[in-house]
């Protein structure tokens, strides 16, 4: 029932709550007001007429429902979305489901309660804000989810990471590196669609071959931490075990250690993501061989891009998977973007053809 | 945590004794009733300060029927839980399970529907009486081993987490019956089913602690066990009964937990102890003049639901909310051991 909230420049005026006197704070903030329409008035200073009509689309509200923000892969596309909605003029309110389906649910009432314009969704299943849904779309908020293959019936418009395209290069660089064969083990935040279907890939891509998955263990998403038993648990169950896949980027830095506690230094790690933790991991531990990359936070530009499309009268693209090029990051590849979580790809590279069709069509960005 | 002294502690003797059948002193008596004011005065200020103050501060979202509407869905389960903890604070004992009790329940009416194929009834009655079951265990250990509440109830906590793990794989579950995902999203007369359930069983336990002979009963353990027995009050059995209403309705959480989530996975009902705590304790402070019932704690849902709400309205930031949730829990147990 807590809210676990973030934005930009705000902080200071609920520490005063228990001691606020209303009627002098209402006053005061009342005074203040939202400028919701300070990007849009600034974007409408292009000298070349948008193709869009630009108040339909500038100063617009956005909340963003992070599924656990406290895994730096989460913060790369947050951060690129703040980013991006910075760049033509949107406010961002980010709010953190904490890995917990009912805290997601309250957030997400709560910001079709706020006045938001829309609401996107990162890695949140369908399933946890369904009840929700209905009042949003009420009241016309458009519902976007990121990186996550959803359930119909809550979110208008799906973009996907390409499961197979990700899943599919690690298994080729794990064949690469065990021409011999070579047991593996599996863990997972089953909860999370994205990663049932890298799951899923994987192991279409190891049938056949001389690598054999043996153990699969669902960790849950409230509690990461517990990735270092489960590591414990499954090297004991299968001492034989050569791999160990984090099929989350978030569940190395605990299957690490996990890995050490069971006196295991001959196995080897791979996982998805090179974001800043990993990237020090990759640094500071041999076992920890390489992940799998790409230039997936132009996922959060797409975002934007559809919801100008929305807001602009046009409809919304219902299912898209992001077209990246898979990248294995080892120790050898780490870079500034990746060491500033932006991934191996900065976003201002990223975003140059976006904000070049903002500014053309809809008279956004500078 | 107990707002007042355990039912553990010795009972007053000799000249003790004849102080607390004599009542408090004037002096005494007089600050108690100055505490008391203060506390429901103080929290129920607060509440209506709150609500000023978000309305003022967002005039067009927050004091809006939707948004009232969705304070109280989003207070349904906490509700239920704290409705059924209310009865084991009744009889001054603790209970640690309810949160893992919950999980595993939901756990329960999942898999029946899923795995066994089983009707949605069959799912909510299998929940339910997981629940029971898990509230039984707590009981047994509790009333009738003597085991301290803190220790047994956090074993049985970890037993019931145990099972949960060992009987679902740790995998999430999906694919419950739309009927069942129904039970959170369909109305009665306007009214979301949540709020309803939650309303009718927080009044459902205020009867039963209020007017039925469990309640009397409960209520004469609370206060003095010893004395209790000896008016022949039958006090293991009420101890075991309260456990086992609270198994029950964290059975009953449990489903609504699932069927809001439209599954089960491992952790659902992480983080639920502590805002159920909070939420009695402020309640019994705010309105129940040191004593729990269970309107009082439905009070302290609300007031933290519509604190959260607010907050997230206003945006700020989550450490914000965790600091002012956990300085109202001081405030309400402080002016609650002082009443």
């Amino acid at each position: 029932m807590i809210a676990y909230g973030r934005t930009k420049g705000s902080g200071a005026l609920l520490r005063l709550m228990l001691v606020v006197l209303a009627v002098l704070g209402v006053a005061l903030m009342s005074g203040c007001g939202d400028d919701e329409d300070g990007g849009g008035a600034a974007a409408q200073e292009n000298t070349d007429a948008p193709a869009v009509d630009n108040s339909k689309v500038s100063g617009k509200k956005i909340g963003y429902l992070d599924v656990i923000e406290v895994a730096a892969i989460e913060q790369r596309w947050s951060n690129a979305f703040e980013f991006a909605a910075d760049k033509i003029g949107w406010e961002v309110q980010v709010l953190d489901a904490a890995g917990d389906p009912a805290k997601a649910l309250n957030h997400f009432r709560n910001l079709t309660n706020s006045g938001v314009d829309a609401i996107v969704g990162s890695s949140i299943a369908a399933e946890w804000v369904r009840p929700g849904a209905p009042a949003a779309k009420a009241k016309d908020i458009a519902l976007v989810q990121l990186i996550t293959k959803a359930s119909p019936g809550v979110w208008e418009a799906d973009i996907d990471e390409d499961a197979t395209a990700y899943s599919t290069a690690l298994a080729e660089r794990i064949k690469e590196d065990f021409p011999d064969g070579a047991k593996v083990g599996v863990l997972i935040e089953g909860v999370i669609p994205a990663e049932q279907q890298r799951l899923a890939v994987l192991k279409e891509q190891f049938e056949g071959s001389n690598i054999e998955i043996v153990a699969t263990k669902d960790i849950p998403l409230a509690d990461q931490p517990s990735a270092q038993k489960a590591t414990v648990d499954v090297m004991n169950a299968q001492p034989d075990i050569d791999v160990l896949i984090s099929v989350s980027s978030v569940l190395v830095q605990y299957m690490l250690p996990g890995l050490r506690t069971a006196g295991k230094d001959d196995v080897k790690v791979y996982s998805w993501y090179a974001d800043s933790i990993n990237a020090k991991l990759l640094q500071s531990n041999p076992q920890f061989v390489a992940v799998v990359d790409s230039d997936i936070a132009k996922a959060s530009f797409i975002a934007i891009d559809e919801l100008l499309k929305r807001f602009s009268g046009e409809e919304m693209t219902p299912q898209q998977n992001v077209e990246v090029e898979p990248k294995i990051v080892t120790k050898d590849d780490l870079n500034d973007a990746i060491a500033a979580d932006e991934g191996p790809v900065p976003y201002e590279e990223l975003i140059a053809p976006f904000l070049e069709e903002w500014q053309t069509k809809y008279g956004l960005g500078t | 945590m107990s707002p007042t002294t355990s039912q553990r502690e010795p009972a007053p003797s000799g000249a003790g004794s004849a102080v607390v059948a004599a009542g408090p002193a004037p002096e005494i008596r007089d600050r108690s009733e100055l505490w008391t004011r203060l506390g429901r005065g103080g929290i129920v200020a607060l509440f209506v300060l709150m609500l000023v103050t978000f309305s003022a501060l967002k005039p067009e979202n927050f004091p809006t029927f939707d948004n009232g509407k969705a304070i109280l869905q989003q207070a349904a389960i906490l509700a239920v839980l704290g409705a059924g903890l209310t009865v084991v604070l009744v009889i001054r004992e603790f209970d640690l399970s309810f949160d893992a009790n919950a999980a595993l329940s939901g756990a329960v009416a999942v898999q029946l529907m899923t795995g066994a194929s089983l009707p949605m009834a069959a799912g909510i009655a299998g929940g339910i009486a997981t629940g029971a079951l898990v509230g039984v265990a707590n009981g047994a250990i509790v009333a009738y081993g003597r085991a301290p509440a803190f220790i047994g109830t956090l074993a049985v906590a970890s037993v019931a987490a145990g099972v949960q793990s060992w009987f679902t794989g740790d995998k999430t579950t999906y694919g419950v019956p739309e009927s069942y995902i129904g039970l959170s999203t369909n109305s009665v007369a306007g009214v979301p089913l949540y709020i309803v359930i939650s309303v009718g069983v927080v009044l459902a336990v205020w009867v039963l602690l209020k007017y039925t002979v469990f309640g009397r009963h409960a209520h004469a353990v609370g206060s003095n066990a010893a004395a209790a027995e000896s008016a022949g009050v039958r006090t293991r059995e009420v101890r075991f009964g309260a456990f086992v209403v609270l198994g029950a309705l964290a059975g009953l959480a449990g489903v609504l937990i699932t069927a809001q989530a439209g599954g089960s996975a491992p952790g659902n009902a992480a983080g639920l102890l502590l805002p159920v705590y909070t939420a009695a304790f402020l309640g019994a402070s705010a309105l129940g003049r040191g004593q729990f019932n269970s309107i009082a704690t439905y009070f302290g849902v609300v007031f933290i639901g519509t604190l959260a709400t607010g907050l997230t309205m206003l945006q700020q930031d989550a450490w914000v909310a965790s600091v002012i949730t956990g300085l109202v829990l001081v405030g309400a147990v402080l002016v609650a051991r002082r009443q």
